[in-house]
């Protein structure tokens, strides 16, 4: 009988294992390969890590136990009032809502503590002008490149008939979707045509941009549509429209975007701490990580706190990556910036500095940047993706949502990306569905 | 917009790095931190084709002691012993910890113990 083990006994090449640097000649089977990813070293530790903070049950029960006790500490003290926790992050919501989070708070009794999806899909909030005129070049023959969640990104207004970009590659434009700004640059510089990125993405995308160009790695007939937005100031907006909204419970407390934050560092989230007196927690991706941010800003609350704390030690630094820092500065300046929805927030978003202006979509194909007065209303009638991506409704508070509004024929931006809490809502089912229907066939 | 993926580093060349995410498939990624920094064999976090942190192993004992925190404060509150809470979580840990600092240092015996 073949096992893994024998297997690879029996087709391991003679002297393999010398060519690893960083294998101790005493090593056990499995022998170990020299391509990294199947180095038994690397496995285990990738193992270890997701283990460490997904699967260990007695930490979770501990989590789940310690959040309870504190939501009952505040329950005595105004038995009332909701705590809305934000998780300003999509792939925060993901996991709250794959892993069925907030099902399992529930289920422990925890009634005063709310969990709200935040701004942090930036798919949801590109305004549909950008995309518009990404169309239009399309089909002017421009060969466009986009991330894959853009694809499908519905517009406003149709651009010769096309409501999407997938709509306009169906109509003969060459749109090519790119995992990266790096696939761009290579396929790019093959066919030297007149192309352009559609740039979207929140800090964390941003050094990508910035190192590809400060490098000249860049292609002169490609051009950067950049439109990086920053989440500091979103946060800012969603939480003061939190506060302007007297039927709704202020945000208590936020966890802040983990990856966001290994470029900008937990100092960002200072001002937001300090400006609105409440918790935030810089926090990892999955549910350990998720809970145990739950319990230190309940913690917090209840003690009369309000610091920034990084549970995603793992990744995060204080001070973030100042040479990220430097390399987006020295590219780019700080502008004003439109949100699909809501419109202007100071501040908001990332240009192209003067010295950099060849590398311009903007500049090179004349496009007029888009103004405050210009400005529209973006959203379809009926949609509610803006109040749904500042955490002022649900997406089952919207009439569309898996009604006109799915998954396949996506309406409003929040359906398409992977990152879009309607979009995850749909796939996973949020607000407490997995609940009723356990209820209905009498498991809770 | 915080999706990424874990990844190993494979080679660097050029100002651009070759990462592997587990399916042995290799991608360049733009070095979104400081390049001097990176290593090959390094675990990083890859987010839209850009490195945008190092994953620090070392730290996962700080996270273990926040959760032991939690725990003895938990055990304090209703009375049970709080060093018992504690050695719960140390037990939940215990192998991954030693499987870290085995493979740091190097040492072989926790992977067979483990395979």
């Amino acid at each position: 009988m073949f096992t893994v083990k024998s297997l690879l006994k029996r087709y391991r090449p003679a002297g393999m294992a010398s060519q690893c640097l960083s294998l101790p000649d005493s090593f056990p089977d499995p022998p170990p390969s020299v391509d990294c990813w199947n180095c038994t070293i690397m496995k285990k530790e990738m193992t270890a890590l997701e283990f460490a903070f997904r699967r260990k049950t007695k930490i979770t029960a501990t989590l789940v136990n310690y959040i309870r006790k504190y939501s009952e500490e505040l329950v005595q003290g105004d038995p009332h009032y909701i705590y809305r926790i934000m998780d300003f992050c999509g792939t925060h919501e993901w996991t709250i809502v794959h892993f069925g989070l907030r099902n399992v708070l529930e289920m422990a009794g925890v009634k005063n503590v709310e969990l709200v999806a935040g701004p942090g899909c930036p798919v949801c909030v590109t305004p549909s002008y950008y995309l518009e005129a990404a169309m239009k070049l399309a089909f002017e023959g421009v060969v466009v490149y986009t991330y894959g969640d853009v694809f499908k990104l519905p517009a406003i207004r149709r651009v010769n008939g096309a409501r999407s970009l997938a709509e306009a590659k169906a109509l003969g434009a060459d749109v090519r979707l790119a995992h990266t700004f790096l696939h761009a640059v290579i396929d790019a510089k093959k066919h030297n045509k007149p192309s352009i990125f559609f740039g979207i993405g929140f800090e964390t995308v941003a050094p990508g941009y910035s190192e590809a160009i400060l490098k000249g790695l860049v292609p002169p007939n490609l051009r950067l549509m950049n439109l990086v937005k920053l989440t500091p100031p979103a946060m800012f907006y969603a939480l003061e429209t939190s506060r302007g909204n007297p039927r709704d419970y202020p945000v208590s407390g936020v966890i802040a975007p983990g990856h966001v934050s290994t470029i900008i560092g937990g100092k960002a989230w200072v001002p937001v701490a300090e400006h609105f007196g409440i918790p935030v927690v810089v926090a990892g991706f999955e549910p350990n990580d998720v809970l145990t941010a739950v319990a230190e800003i309940l913690r917090q609350l209840k003690n009369g706190e309000h610091k920034v704390l990084i549970e995603y030690v793992r990744a995060v630094k204080w001070e973030g990556d100042l040479k990220a820092q430097s390399s987006i500065s020295t590219v780019f300046e700080t502008v004003d910036s439109a949100w699909r929805g809501i419109g202007y927030i100071p501040k908001s978003g990332l240009a192209l500095r003067d010295g950099f202006k060849q590398y311009d979509a903007f500049e090179h194909f004349g496009i007029p940047d888009l103004t405050p007065e210009r400005w529209q209303y973006d959203l379809p009638p009926g949609c509610r993706c803006a109040e749904v991506t500042i955490g002022k409704a649900k997406p089952t508070d919207c009439p569309l949502f898996m009604k006109a509004c799915t998954r396949d024929r996506p309406i409003g931006p929040c359906m398409v990306s992977v990152e879009g809490t309607c979009a995850i809502w749909a796939r996973f089912g949020g607000g407490g569905l997995a609940t009723e229907i356990a209820k209905e066939v009498g498991l809770a | 917009m915080c999706w990424a993926v874990p990844a190993v580093v494979k080679r660097i060349e050029g100002g651009v790095a070759y990462i592997d995410p587990g399916d042995g498939v290799e991608r360049p990624a733009v070095i979104g931190i400081d390049e001097k920094e990176l290593q090959t064999g390094d675990l990083v976090m890859v987010h839209a084709g850009v490195i945008i942190t190092k994953v620090d192993l070392s730290t996962l004992k700080e996270s273990m002691d926040m959760w032991k925190q939690m725990a003895m404060e938990l055990a304090a509150s209703v009375g049970e012993d709080p060093n018992a809470a504690a050695k719960v979580v140390e037990e939940e840990m215990w192998r991954v910890l030693k499987l870290v600092e085995e493979v740091k240092s190097g040492r072989s015996e926790a992977l067979k113990e483990l395979a």
